[in-house]
């Protein structure tokens, strides 16, 4: 009874860190299709932003906090000097930002080093039976759950939620009710990058923060965010509940490289029955 | 390993192998604690990989199984991970940075002052090169010469070299190096306690087998039986 | 772009090319020969994605599992006591089933190319798994154990074995011979399928398919004819990089080999053929001296490098070069460049 308790929060465990990786690429893929390569780089800076505010007395939480304005602030930067030339321009938006990758995890490695001292994972754990869970996998399943309502409640109950949600409908149509598209761009892709900064902050705890830590990361959000399709919610939830539901209950029931061929195997599948990816079977895209 | 767990009469309880790129460890956090083992020989590497020891320490289970590792230090996991996640990790490798003999304390000092007083931890893999390169130039200065076939000869007349890692022999027939062995945990300083030392440690499965004498164009890779 | 004629000056680079593959060795140490022959097996590799990318528009992150499919196919059936030719001709051929399997998935439910993109990336990370789970020595074909992560090993080096005849030793120099011959003659080839009606019909289809269509033609056949040719190049190349160093490992399915491809094609820029080479020679020849500096400097380097391509060279070197120099020529001779 208790290995299903624990299986069941490892599978819920594994699907909330999925979307709350992705939920920011999700966000500049539906908004601007644009897909950003360097997201994983990204979601590295959150991390090292953890690990440097902690060395410097702040703490973790405070780190956690931090890192949203941070890597927001870079994404900021980094559409206005690159990304703003390339819109509409889905292919070469792809080399571009991996090219940016690179170069982010060069700066990092030798602004910082290959290896730092990391946080140890905090929160401590608790015993369900003989076995033994981390409490902070629930913490970031209740961070991925705020995140999302958080978005969401953006997008449907404010003012900028509105003007995007119609940018990201008919451009055109903004910008003859006189509102800049480009600034709207601008917005959503810092938010995006805010919240890669804060899913990799709050992922930092948990692995070895490392500039190469985006790589493990990149692959894995690209296929969701591809399969789930433009719409960001149902799509991205949708493909992170599918996606990681099958990934972490097969690693579960018998090897991790199963779970990733598993993974992998079943992206491929949605993407063939449905090329727009999950949301393009109930949306078009104009 | 196998092979030296059933000549000990130990048991195997759980096998698994991890792709490089998986930094989520629960399933197999979930299967040891099912498998309840005494120690846990991890032979992970990578960036990614150091997530295991985080996530194993933060279920709680360093208080019940010990980890003991053929790769752990490489890649300075230890700087990595906080004092009281790896602290207990056994590792065994010729060299260490805290040895104490006065070979390694002048190469430290040296290291130092070339690389800054704050450089991070040197690796067992830094002095294998260092190995290398001395072992290569002393034989080249035994043959007086550069040409392949005449250096091979003079590496294959037995050279010894005092390491930092302590005195070290190269081994004609099989080409290894014959290496003085450490027995560490890791500490609560971002290093390691040396807790039994080993000279003289023979790669003896691969000198069974392997003689480059008799055979000296052979490049077979030779894996134990279990 | 490349003409769609071959011109005199184009006949008279290959013969010079051919010259200086003959004279080269002999000026030039072993060492340099050796490092030489990998650089044109990844000039194979570049040109195998210009033919799918560059003729028709075809971009596909997954030159880099056809590479490795060539490469472990060579391995396997060359450490089964075949003849290394017979495991030359059955990795290209192997690759280029693969890539026509792929594509005829793509192609004949006309996918859009974002699809293809998407697809070629996710398998060639399935094969990066697949491959790297075998680790365990029961993992075998044959007599060819896989090997996992740690790879294969003691891959047998390509000799002149035809069947029949008694097997000669290509060695350092002979091998480079080998590999710049097949570099030539697949550029040859290439050309000349660019100027004869098919390759024509392709270069229509990189440019509006959809007119290709409403024209007539039937652009699925074509699109899968030329994506299994550039699959089965990709394979020839990564049966003599098994060859080249002996050694195959899962490293050749991973995200960064599939994007250095890219990478590549988009230096050089695409569509010429000749454009992939000079790419992959710099990018190749640049990360080898940044790399003497620090591997961090050489990603910095790449990175910049296919950040300012994108913004300002996109087309790519050679054409740029191309076109700046026909423009001053005609500009010299008093007519205005269109």
């Amino acid at each position: 009874m208790e290995f299903l308790f624990v299986t069941l929060i490892g599978v819920a465990f594994a699907i909330a860190s999925l979307v709350l990786l992705s939920l920011g690429l999700a966000i500049i893929y539906g908004m601007m299709g644009v897909i950003n390569l360097a997201q994983g780089e990204l979601i590295m800076l959150g991390a090292y932003t953890v690990i440097l505010s902690s060395a410097h007395g702040l703490g973790v939480w405070g780190g956690i906090v931090l890192a949203p304005f941070v890597v927001g602030a870079i994404g900021l930067v980094i559409e206005r000097c690159i990304i703003r030339f390339l819109y509409g321009r889905l292919l070469d938006t792809m080399l571009a930002t991996w090219g940016l990758s690179l170069a982010i995890i060069a700066a990092v490695t030798l602004a910082l080093g290959p290896t730092t001292e990391g946080v140890a994972t905090p929160l401590g754990h608790v015993a369900i039976g003989d076995y033994a869970l981390s409490v902070y996998n629930l913490f970031v399943i209740a961070a991925a759950a705020v995140s999302v309502a958080f978005v969401w409640a953006l997008f449907n109950f404010t003012k900028f939620g509105l003007i995007a949600r119609g940018t990201m409908q008919n451009a055109d149509m903004v910008a003859a009710l006189g509102i800049h598209p480009p600034t709207i761009y601008m917005a959503t892709f810092a938010l995006g990058s805010a919240l890669a900064g804060l899913a990799g902050a709050v992922m930092a705890p948990l692995t070895g923060v490392v500039p190469s830590l985006g790589l493990a990361y990149i692959a894995k959000v690209f296929i969701t965010v591809t399969v789930g399709g433009a719409a960001i919610f149902g799509g991205t939830l949708g493909a992170g509940v599918f996606l990681g539901g099958i990934e972490s209950a097969v690693s579960f029931i018998s090897t991790p490289i199963y779970g990733q061929v598993a993974m992998l195997g079943c992206a491929l599948l949605v993407l063939r029955i449905a090329p727009q990816g999950i949301s393009g079977l109930w949306r078009r895209r104009g | 390993m196998k092979v030296y767990l059933k000549q000990t009469g130990g048991e195997l309880v759980g096998e698994e192998f991890i792709p490089l790129d998986v930094v989520n460890f629960d399933s197999v956090i979930q299967r040891l604690q099912a498998a309840k083992p005494d120690v846990v020989m991890s032979l992970l590497v990578g960036g990614n990989h150091i997530a295991f020891y985080r996530q194993f320490a933060a279920a709680g289970l360093k208080d019940r199984m010990t980890i003991a590792s053929a790769t752990f230090g490489l890649g300075n996991e230890q700087v990595v991970l906080k004092p009281q996640e790896a602290e207990g990790i056994v590792v065994i490798y010729p060299y260490f940075q805290e040895l104490d003999n006065s070979v390694n304390k002048d190469w430290v000092a040296a290291w130092r002052k070339r690389f800054g007083s704050s450089y991070t931890y040197i690796t067992d893999s830094a002095c294998t090169v260092w190995n290398g390169w001395h072992l290569w130039a002393m034989a080249v200065n035994k043959a007086q010469s550069l040409d392949r076939d005449k250096v091979i000869a003079a590496l294959e007349s037995g050279l010894t070299f005092e390491s930092p890692e302590g005195s070290i022999r190269l081994d004609p027939k099989s080409h290894h190096v014959v290496h003085s062995v450490h027995l560490a945990k890791v500490n609560d300083k971002n290093g390691f306690s040396i807790m039994e030392s080993f000279a003289n440690v023979e790669p003896a499965d691969t000198m069974k087998v392997c003689d480059l004498f008799a055979n000296p164009n052979e490049h077979k890779q030779y894996t134990p039986k279990y | 772009m490349a003409s769609a004629r071959l011109t005199a000056l184009e006949l008279l680079l290959w013969g010079a090319a051919a010259v200086a593959v003959a004279v080269l060795p002999s000026v030039l140490s072993i060492f340099s020969v050796v490092q030489i022959t990998v650089f044109f097996i990844f000039c194979l590799l570049a040109v195998s994605l210009d033919l799918a990318w560059g003729l028709a528009g075809l971009l596909s992150f997954g030159q880099a599992a056809f590479f490795g499919v060539g490469g472990y196919v060579y391995a396997i059936i060359s450490m089964n006591d075949a003849t290394t030719l017979a495991a030359l001709v059955a990795a290209a051929g192997a690759a280029g089933v693969a890539a026509g399997a792929l594509g005829y998935v793509a192609f004949y439910a006309r996918l859009s190319a974002m699809f293809l993109a998407v697809m070629t990336l996710t398998v060639t990370l399935i094969l990066l798994q697949v491959m790297g789970s075998t680790a365990d020595p029961s993992y075998h074909i044959g007599m060819a154990v896989l090997g996992g992560y740690n790879g294969m090993t003691n891959i047998p080096s390509l000799a002149l074995d035809p069947p029949f005849v008694s097997a000669r030793a290509l060695g350092p120099i002979g091998f480079f011979w080998t590999v710049s011959g097949l570099l030539i003659g697949v550029v040859v080839l290439g050309r000349l399928l660019m100027i004869a009606p098919f390759g024509r019909v392709l270069v229509a289809i990189g440019e509006n398919e959809q007119r290709v269509e409403l024209l007539g033609y039937d652009v699925r056949w074509r699109k899968l004819a030329i994506f299994s040719l550039s699959g089965a190049v990709a394979g020839l190349a990564g049966a003599l990089f098994s060859s080249w160093g002996s050694f195959i490992n899962p490293e050749v399915f991973s995200l960064a080999q599939s994007a250095q491809v890219v990478i590549w094609v988009l230096v050089g820029g695409r569509g010429s053929l000749y454009g992939a080479i000079v790419g992959a020679l710099l990018v190749q020849g640049l990360t080898q001296y940044l790399g003497s500096i620090g591997t961090a400097y050489t990603t910095l380097a790449l990175g910049s490098i296919l950040v300012v391509f994108v913004l300002l060279l996109r087309r790519g070197l050679l054409p740029t070069i191309v076109r700046g120099v026909t423009g001053r020529i005609a500009a010299a001779d008093g007519v205005r460049q269109r």
